[in-house]
């Protein structure tokens, strides 16, 4: 059974392209518009996995991290930040939140496939 | 380096990379004296604690389109997110000279013919162009006179296209 991945973006088009790569890759994708959809969603169940933006609107990339790992059910629940940020402190934090990795747009989507594939082996 | 002259290269260089990266091919970018109307426009705002600023992008659906990895993308939508990835890198090329923006989210407006004006700040018009189209950017900026920028070449930013697993 493929891995469910959610992708979290305030960008429509970037959620279809993000899901296209990955629904190619052969993997089952959701979607989310902002941080507070995207924990509602991680709640609901059956994410494996999960592709996240860091600016967006309601909650961020990295409060939605900070707030999923604080949650023992969620602890190993892979993440991987999407985003146009770079700056090394924004990085750093996101580790220490919880992230698993970070991806800085626009984005590779056979570098994107083989993280989300080695997270959800 | 003069703050104003670094940013606006920075913008230019980050401009040309987004629309580079989804075409293949390096845009043309010439300044202006004013922006045609356009069918769409992209504004989003960046600021840190000594500079402030705006980039506009405005084209038309078609070209917005020609720059979409996707066929079917919404073209205001993707206008925002190109904006987005402009700001973006901008950020990324000033972590090196001490700036640590803030970028509000893209705000997208679409009409017959949108038009942006600049109230209070330095701005300059320019026009990206390539074989597929032309996209135009109106840069804004509020810098305190006298700032200069060294940027910091130890300073490791994240690449754009980068991965890093932790």
């Amino acid at each position: 059974m493929s891995a469910t991945v959610l992708v979290v973006d305030d960008s429509a088009t970037v959620r279809q392209q993000v899901g296209s790569a990955l629904k190619l890759a052969g993997f089952s994708v959701v979607e989310a518009a902002d941080g507070v959809e995207g924990k509602a969603r991680v709640s609901a169940g059956g994410v494996n996995c999960v592709v996240c933006d860091v600016n967006m609107p309601n909650k961020n990339g990295i409060e939605l991290v900070e707030e999923l790992k604080k949650d023992p059910a969620h602890k190993a629940l892979p993440i991987i930040m999407l985003t146009t940020e770079g700056a090394p402190q924004l990085v750093q934090r996101a580790k220490a939140a919880g992230a698993s990795g970070w991806i800085v747009k626009p984005f590779k989507a056979d570098l994107l496939v083989a993280a989300v594939r080695k997270l959800t082996s | 380096m003069d703050a104003t002259e670094f940013l606006t290269a920075a913008y230019l260089d980050a401009l040309s990379e987004v629309i580079e990266h989804y075409t293949g091919v390096r845009p043309v970018t010439t300044a202006c004296e004013s922006n045609d109307p356009s069918g769409l426009g992209s504004v989003v705002g960046f600021a840190d604690e000594q500079v402030k600023g705006s980039s506009v992008l405005t084209a038309g659906a078609a070209e917005v389109l020609a720059l979409s990895p996707t066929p079917d993308a919404d073209p205001g939508d993707w206008l925002g997110e190109l904006n987005n990835q402009v700001v973006g890198r901008l950020k990324n090329k000033a972590v090196p000279g001490g700036l640590l923006f803030q970028l509000s989210p893209p705000v997208t407006a679409d009409g017959a013919a949108v038009r942006f004006r600049v109230a209070d700040a330095v701005s300059a018009h320019y026009s990206a162009s390539w074989p597929g189209g032309t996209v135009r950017a109106l840069l804004a900026l509020t810098v305190p006179a006298g700032l200069f920028l060294n940027p910091d070449d130890a300073t490791v930013v994240a690449e754009e296209g980068s991965l890093n697993l932790f």
